[in-house]
């Protein structure tokens, strides 16, 4: 390689998430069959089709859960396929996860207070033997995670048992948690299930005003039609594994295939 | 060489009771994913109740084939009784609780088994009645006596009996069916309490005989004669593949040469080490075992 | 300032006002106290403070990390052989070849720090060796893996004839006294409590809670788990010395797995994820065969049905999973 005359990679062009021509198989079925995807650095994707369809198989093959059999993931050009889920968080990907993955036994606020480990530079012996530069790093730490908290509305349940939290609020508080993690994508696995009218709109705002405020690429999974139509600038349509359909909301909500998709062929038989 | 056959035939036979010890284990993680610790003392008390038996009936039918037989008939139906209970009153209520309270559970059980023997039966090792008078064949290069062809003969009738079960019976395919999945097997109309604790009643029936071969074997018992042969047994369930019937007796097999050759060929004091090496490789090279399937993880 | 007027939790102020109380109350027991008792009640103190240091060590991989580990004895074998070793054969020699005076207690105690130090510093690597390949194991596996490693390592020190072998290990030189133990066993439940209530802490439970969800978060599992590990590790080496300091002898019969078993015994009757759960489960669990002189055997018996009983009605043991809080004792501040 010539690196003197290299040119230098500039990331702000690159996309968030590149998924290249990815294919990934569970024994004999064929999960995801060469998908192509691109998420732009500030974009809000959206991600949509039938249940079983492999949205949230390409949920946990961005966030390295599996590696795919075919082809490549690339965040902001960097090679992220085949890499630890701990490893790709750090590198910028945060996710929350369909059935809320909380961890129910620690305080609202320790959930977040976890995510933000890795601002702690102190050596550990110094935190546990509390000395003044330790004890300072944790004070640090629990007022990032409250304004965090307040910042979602969160705050007075700092100290309430994550599983006792009520369902809404569960799932702004995963979102809480992902963000602590200061990721350049955010993943969200259907953030509005099991939400109301009035808490759907409420989280609808919330993600435009995260991705403005933190600059942010989004891809959202989700059912629920008004949500997705209603804030995804884009929205790329899985059916069986495979990509069936991608462009505008208003492009996808009239297009054939899509509507085949969801609602099974005009068939011949009537109906 | 001579040695190395005679060894072999020793092995085979320590590793057949291990095999059948090995199937209960076995055949309970396959469908529950609980080690059950206890099963080594069930094994212990299964060797107790043949003691027991033999020494209560007269000495016409004790004695001989005959009272072998009945002392396995007896021992086994009394296990299986105990297999039962123990999973009846210790391990139901905890099928939904999280997996290291039902390890604790199993061994608080194992341990009260053994410490109630104790006192029950008395600490010290009683001879087992020698039922059958010792005589040895030599067949080619090796010497091998009539107790050991017992042993495997009775380990292998087991264990095709055991196959027939569980590849030709109803209960046997419900068996095979839970080990996949309890909810599916639930929703084909599958009694699952009844089958788990058929499953128990098996495995404990099984360990009862080896009890009574080890005791046939050694000529004495103990109250804590269950607790390494437990271990090793469930260190060949591992081996072969835990979950998985034929790698079971593969495992109990392999098992009772190693720990023969070692102590033949190396020395008697890492009799017991060898069963930790092998535990140690297996779990950090193999950990699905020789004959086991390697698994994806699912979110 | 929190509610119930104490300096603020976690901060370095509070560290350091336990510190104080802590070596306020050593002194007041060392000097005015125990010379007063008479020697069978130090030893169960002393007892008590080993199974404390033994059971909240424990109480960090099993109860906060949620790692099955039931080999522990096996740690606590290989700190108190190497303590030992040390002891006996580099620090009395040295020790002996000194002449009497006031040099010497002092002598006596450096030795001795050194002799614990390296106990817990073997334990700990041991740890790491065995942590590190054994802790990507889940569940079942984990615990046998674990089991397996503490007999391995219990027989290899029985086939190892300086340590004495099958004879045992006699002639260990007496330093444990109470205020030692004491010491130790307030460095660790200070050491485990500050780690757990600490950042690095929360990750750990966070791993036991949800591994996945964890590793999504940024967290390296592996590496936190191995840490509670090897840090349990160390800490039941140290109580290994002090026991092989006290009793003057080792055996290895000492170190089985029924010796593994008692110690989850204490902590799972204590809680497990409960510090002070631990705690008073060790020092009830030691001082109650003392009143109850019955034989080995039934104390077995109760041990066992205790443990079935406690998990088929209160898993979450005596405490329930919750630590002690000040303000279950003083009077909060009115607003």
């Amino acid at each position: 390689m010539d690196f003197a005359g290299a040119k230098e990679v500039n990331t702000q062009t690159q996309p968030a998430l590149d998924f290249e021509n990815v294919c990934l198989s569970f024994g004999g079925l064929k999960a995801i069959k060469n998908v192509s995807l691109r998420v732009g650095q500030r974009e809000l994707v959206g991600l949509i089709g039938p249940n079983g369809a492999g949205k949230t198989t390409m949920f946990n093959l961005t966030t390295g859960v599996y590696a795919p059999d075919e082809g490549r993931i690339c965040l902001k050009g960097a090679v992220i396929s085949g890499r630890a889920p701990h490893e790709i968080n750090r590198l910028g990907i945060a996710r929350t996860f369909q059935n809320i993955r909380l961890w129910g036994d620690l305080s609202v606020l320790d959930n977040v207070r976890t995510a933000l480990l890795h601002t702690c530079g102190t050596p550990l012996w110094q935190v546990v033997l509390r000395t003044q530069r330790g004890a300072r790093d944790e004070a640090r730490v629990r007022d990032q995670a409250r304004e965090l908290l307040a910042y979602f509305d969160l705050i007075r349940f700092e100290a309430e048992k994550a599983s006792n939290l009520p369902y809404g609020e569960q799932r702004r508080l995963e979102i809480a948690r992902a963000l602590a993690t200061e990721p350049a994508l955010l993943l969200l696995d259907e953030p509005a299930a099991g939400m109301n009218t009035g808490e759907k709109v409420k989280l609808m705002d919330l993600i435009q005003k995260l991705q403005r405020e933190r600059h942010l690429a989004v891809l959202l999974i989700e059912h629920d039609m008004k949500v997705v139509m209603g804030i995804c600038e884009r929205i790329a349509v899985l059916d069986y594994g495979e990509k069936i359909a991608e462009g505008r909301p208003e492009e996808i909500q009239k297009n054939p295939r899509v509507i085949e998709a969801y609602l099974g062929t005009p068939s011949a038989g009537g109906g | 060489m001579e040695q190395f056959v005679q060894q072999l035939i020793n092995g085979l036979s320590l590793g057949a009771i291990y095999a059948l010890i090995a199937l209960g284990y076995t055949m309970v993680y396959g469908i529950l994913r609980l080690i059950n610790f206890a099963h080594g003392d069930v094994y212990m008390v299964g060797a107790f109740v043949g003691y027991y038996v033999v020494r209560w009936l007269s000495p016409s039918v004790g004695s001989g084939l005959g009272g072998l037989l009945v002392a396995l008939a007896a021992s086994m139906v009394a296990c299986g009784v105990l297999g039962f209970a123990i999973e009846r009153a210790a391990y139901r209520p905890l099928r939904k609780a999280p997996r290291l309270n039902s390890l604790i559970t199993a061994i608080g059980v194992s341990l009260l088994l053994e410490n109630l023997a104790q006192i029950v039966f008395g600490a010290d090792p009683k001879a087992f009645p020698a039922l059958i008078e010792r005589s040895t064949f030599t067949i080619g290069i090796a010497t091998i006596s009539n107790i050991q062809v017992i042993v495997l003969a009775t380990a292998v009738t087991l264990t095709v009996a055991l196959e027939f079960i569980v590849h030709r019976t109803r209960m046997g395919t419900a068996m095979r069916a839970l080990s996949f999945s309890h909810d599916a097997a639930g929703l084909m109309g599958i009694n699952i309490n009844r089958v788990i604790s058929f499953t128990f009643v098996l495995g404990s029936a099984l360990a009862a005989a080896a009890g009574i071969l080890v005791g046939l074997y050694n000529q004495k018992i103990d109250p804590l004669m269950g607790i390494m042969p437990g271990l090793k047994a469930f260190v060949a369930a591992v081996l072969g593949g835990i979950g998985n019937i034929p790698g079971a007796i593969l495992g109990g097999l392999i098992m009772g040469v190693a720990e023969t050759l070692t102590v033949g060929y190396l020395s008697s004091t890492y009799r017991d080490a060898i069963t930790f090496v092998i535990l140690v490789a297996v779990l950090l090279f193999r950990p699905t075992g020789l004959l086991g399937k390697t698994q994806r993880t699912t979110f | 300032m929190t509610m119930t007027g104490l300096p603020l939790k976690d901060s370095a102020a509070r560290t350091l006002a336990w510190l104080g109380v802590y070596l306020v109350a050593l002194i007041i027991l060392s000097q005015a106290v125990i010379p007063l008792m008479n020697p069978y009640h130090i030893q169960i103190l002393i007892f008590i403070g080993i199974n404390i240091t033994l059971a909240v060590s424990l109480n960090l991989v099993l109860g906060f990390a949620g790692q099955f580990s039931i080999g522990h004895a096996g740690f606590m074998a290989l700190g108190g052989y190497t303590s030992a070793a040390m002891s006996h054969y580099v620090f009395a020699p040295m020790l002996a070849g000194q002449s009497a005076g006031l040099m010497n207690s002092l002598s006596i105690n450096i030795y001795f720090a050194s002799s614990l130090l390296s106990g817990g510093v073997m334990a700990a690597v041991a740890g790491l060796v065995v942590g590190i390949p054994t802790l990507r194991l889940r569940g079942d596996y984990l615990a046998i893996a674990t089991l397996g490693m503490g007999e391995i390592i219990r027989v290899v020190i029985l086939n190892t004839d300086f340590v004495g072998g099958a004879r045992g290990f006699g002639d260990i030189p007496p330093w444990t006294t109470f205020t030692w133990v004491f010491l130790v066993t307030g460095v660790c439940v200070l050491v485990v409590r500050n780690l757990v209530n600490s950042t690095t802490g929360r990750a750990i439970i966070a791993v036991r809670e949800d591994e996945d969800a964890a590793s999504a978060m940024g967290i390296n599992t592996t590496n936190f788990k191995v840490l509670a590990f090897v840090l349990g590790a160390f800490f039941a080496g140290v109580a290994g010395g002090l026991q092989a300091h006290f009793i003057q002898y080792l055996h290895t019969n000492s170190f089985t797995f029924l010796r593994s078993i008692e110690i989850i015994v204490f902590v799972v009757l204590g809680g497990s994820g409960s510090i002070t759960g631990s705690v008073i489960a060790a020092a009830v669990l030691t001082i109650l065969p003392e009143f109850l002189r019955v034989a080995q055997s039934w104390r077995m018996v109760i041990y066992s049905t205790l443990l079935v009983v406690m998990m088929l009605t209160r898993p979450r043991g005596l405490m329930g999973g919750t630590e002690f809080r000040w303000s279950w004792i003083l009077p909060g501040r009115k607003k």
